[in-house]
């Protein structure tokens, strides 16, 4: 199917270096940017797979939206008895600061980012929620671009849903919570963010400005872009690429030079949109995700679709005593942590090292969960001329605004290393395009 | 009832002009069953656009946005209040039963809270004394030690701190021990600086206890702000563009009318 493309394979690489597809890296307090490495070969999904995932991600990604709605004001799961409070209050990721507000259309979540593994029955799962600022989507999208020019015959030969349309999803999405018709900007933290080639990308091809935090200003509980000349225009969305915690200086972070003074006040009045809303980490926590498919039974009267790892809360009796006697053989995970960071596999430590993470676990059960090691498929990659298996993952785009849609493809992501099953880009992997085939 | 007179005034002072100033000021007192507003006035210079308006925590912030260069910013509030016995009824609001940033504890925290022997069965008024008492006995009053990023941990192994350190670390021992409780930013009687006490929950009502000077508080505490440690309650932050050293001057006076 994708010879003739993996025979152009250093015309795509020229391409994506021409273009400049890079992701930055911190390591050792020195910043490096470096080619984003792309292999060739795409994951496939059939027609059928895609059907099932499509139907399931629209299905979760409404009740982390509910969800969310939710304990900013009622906190009825709470009362209920479906999540204990401890869950929320305790979570870095829940602001106090929002409760009781209403983003603009009710959108807590516009852009979800799902990453999934499909195991060697087939079978797929979610691993982790992104609610926050999921990136990745513009990978995929310029490497069709490229790929499709590199060997047109490929995508004459197969018939394969176009994905370089994420942009105008994001523009509705964007148009959809837009207020009064006002300004509609990407905001960035510059060129040292580890996603400052997707956050330019994707501001030119959806067709709205990208600011910096000197760029707005906020008065009288409105946000302006401030042009040359000081002339002020107002900005009715903010597709924004900085976290919560350093979005507005006044409100959290107060060392932040990143973000917009007073910012979260004009958010709380209703007169700006900010994608995604505030607060919304709280549905990313590492423990909360335990609780989504229980969400989706709760919000919509439905059985889950998709299906979690099977994961252990040391939080619970039981659950700590199965996890303190299997922690050998299980994934564990610090839940405060993110980007393949505090993931530890049990089978790679020693008899002390387990011994003190079991002391760990004792100490603060609410900080961790326990996951079965799922045995997912591996895909192929080119290596040299040889081609190799490595683990992967994809990460599946939900876009919410007038409807829920999912992004017919996604960031295919693996590790280069044969030995690690981590394959987050900030550990240094690779990405592939995403195919989803239309029959 | 006792009335109270206030006067808050502060003045930051710029080495260079500066511009596109953005602030967030809590500066108006609390009106509530301990505290009823008489009068309450508020002056901000330059003032740019001020929005009024109220934070989750309840408190009234002012915010704004100064365009033009300037000097010096000044900002002051000043009124009378009559106020009645430190007993605040109110439903409680889950976030003050869990730790917050200021009051996360560590080793060092939790090695005192196994010290604190509550052998008898005590009502949060009996236990909030006892970890005030502890504290007492472990921290001494010093200016300049710490500052306004220490956190209870720190300012506890340090053994030195001021009213802020003292209301984090009381927090932090009462949390653990499941007594919520919540920070406070205010005025009392006398003329000097801003001061900090603690809030504990008891029988369906917040009650007032300092730590730094070991009391229950008994009346006339002007609360300004409260929240789940300082970073909740800063009456001053702010944002400008500019290079420039600044230089706060604050003036608070207390008296009876």
């Amino acid at each position: 199917m994708y010879d003739l493309l993996v025979k152009q394979r250093d015309t795509v690489n020229k391409w994506m270096d021409r273009f400049g597809v890079r992701f930055g890296i911190y390591k050792n307090g020195t910043f490096k940017e470096q080619l984003f490495p792309f292999d060739p070969i795409p994951r496939i999904i059939s027609n059928s797979d895609w059907a099932e995932l499509d139907e399931g991600l629209r299905q979760r990604v409404k009740a982390l939206n509910l969800f969310l709605y939710d304990i900013y004001h009622d906190k009825n799961i709470v009362k209920d008895g479906v999540i204990p409070p401890e869950f929320i209050y305790s979570s870095s990721g829940y602001l106090p600061q929002c409760e009781g507000i209403t983003p603009i259309k009710n959108v807590y979540s516009h852009i979800s980012g799902i990453d999934l593994v499909q195991a060697k029955d087939g079978t797929w799962y979610v691993l982790e929620d992104n609610l926050r600022i999921p990136s990745g989507a513009s990978y995929p999208m310029i490497a069709r671009n490229i790929t499709r020019k590199a060997s047109p015959e490929t995508f004459q030969n197969n018939k394969i849903f176009d994905n370089r349309h994420y942009s105008s999803l994001l523009r509705k999405t964007m148009d959809y919570v837009n207020v009064d018709n006002g300004l509609e900007v990407i905001l960035t933290p510059g060129r040292y963010n580890s996603a400052y080639f997707e956050h330019s990308y994707l501001a030119e091809k959806a067709g709205v400005l990208l600011a910096y935090a000197d760029d707005l200003i906020v008065e009288n509980n409105m946000v302006y872009y401030k042009g040359l000349f000081d002339k002020k225009d107002k900005v009715g969305v903010i597709y924004r690429r900085i976290s919560d915690e350093y979005l507005d200086p006044l409100v959290f972070e107060s060392t932040s030079l990143l973000g917009v003074p007073n910012l979260f006040q004009a958010y709380a009045a209703g007169n700006v949109a900010i994608i995604n809303a505030f607060g919304n980490g709280l549905a990313d926590d590492k423990g909360i995700y335990y609780f989504v498919p229980k969400m989706v039974e709760y919000y919509l009267g439905e059985k889950a679709i998709m299906k979690n790892a099977p994961t252990y809360l040391p939080y619970f009796e039981q659950d700590k005593r199965f996890v303190l006697d299997n922690l050998h053989r299980l994934v564990i995970k610090d839940v405060a942590e993110a980007g393949g960071y505090g993931v530890m596999f049990g089978k790679d430590m020693d008899a002390a090292k387990l011994e003190e993470l079991k002391e760990l676990i004792k100490k603060e059960p609410r900080r961790w969960i326990a996951q079965e090691v799922i045995d997912f498929i591996d895909l192929e990659i080119i290596e040299g001329d040889e081609t190799v298996s490595r683990k992967s993952d994809l990460r599946v785009f939900v876009l919410s605004g007038e409807d829920t849609v999912v992004w017919p493809s996604g960031l295919t992501r693996y590790t280069r290393n044969p030995d690690s099953f981590i394959v987050n880009s900030s550990q240094g992997g690779g990405f592939k395009d995403t195919w989803v085939l239309k029959k | 009832m006792p009335k109270l007179r206030y006067i808050y005034k502060a003045k930051i002072t710029f080495s260079e002009r500066i511009r596109s100033h953005s602030y967030l000021l809590r500066l108006l007192p609390f009106g509530n069953e301990a505290q009823r507003i008489v009068e309450s006035h508020y002056h901000i210079f330059p003032r740019g656009v001020i929005n009024k308006s109220e934070d989750v925590f309840g408190n009234k912030i002012l915010t704004g946005y100064i365009d033009e260069f300037h000097n010096t910013f000044e900002f002051s509030s000043q009124g009378v209040l009559e106020t009645y016995p430190y007993i605040i009824h109110e439903e409680l609001n889950p976030i003050y039963r869990f730790v917050s940033r200021f009051t996360k504890p560590s080793d060092k925290l939790l090695q005192v809270n196994q010290e604190l022997d509550f052998t008898r069965d005590l009502d949060n008024h009996e236990k909030a004394k006892f970890i005030s008492d502890k504290i007492n006995s472990l921290i001494t009053y010093e200016g300049g030690v710490t500052g306004i990023g220490t956190s209870a941990e720190e300012a506890l192994s340090l053994g030195k701190g001021v009213c802020q350190d003292y209301a984090h670390i009381m927090i932090s021992l009462c949390r653990l021990n499941d007594i919520p409780a919540r920070y406070v930013a205010g005025f009392i009687e006398g003329e000097g600086f801003s001061h900090a006490w603690v809030e504990y929950y008891e029988d369906g009502a917040w009650h007032g206890y300092d730590p730094t000077h070991n009391v229950k508080i008994a009346i006339n505490y002007i609360k300004i702000a409260q929240g789940r440690d300082y970073g909740d309650c800063a009456i001053d932050k702010g944002v400008f563009r500019g290079v420039a050293f600044q230089n706060l001057e604050v003036i608070v006076k207390v008296e009876h009318r």
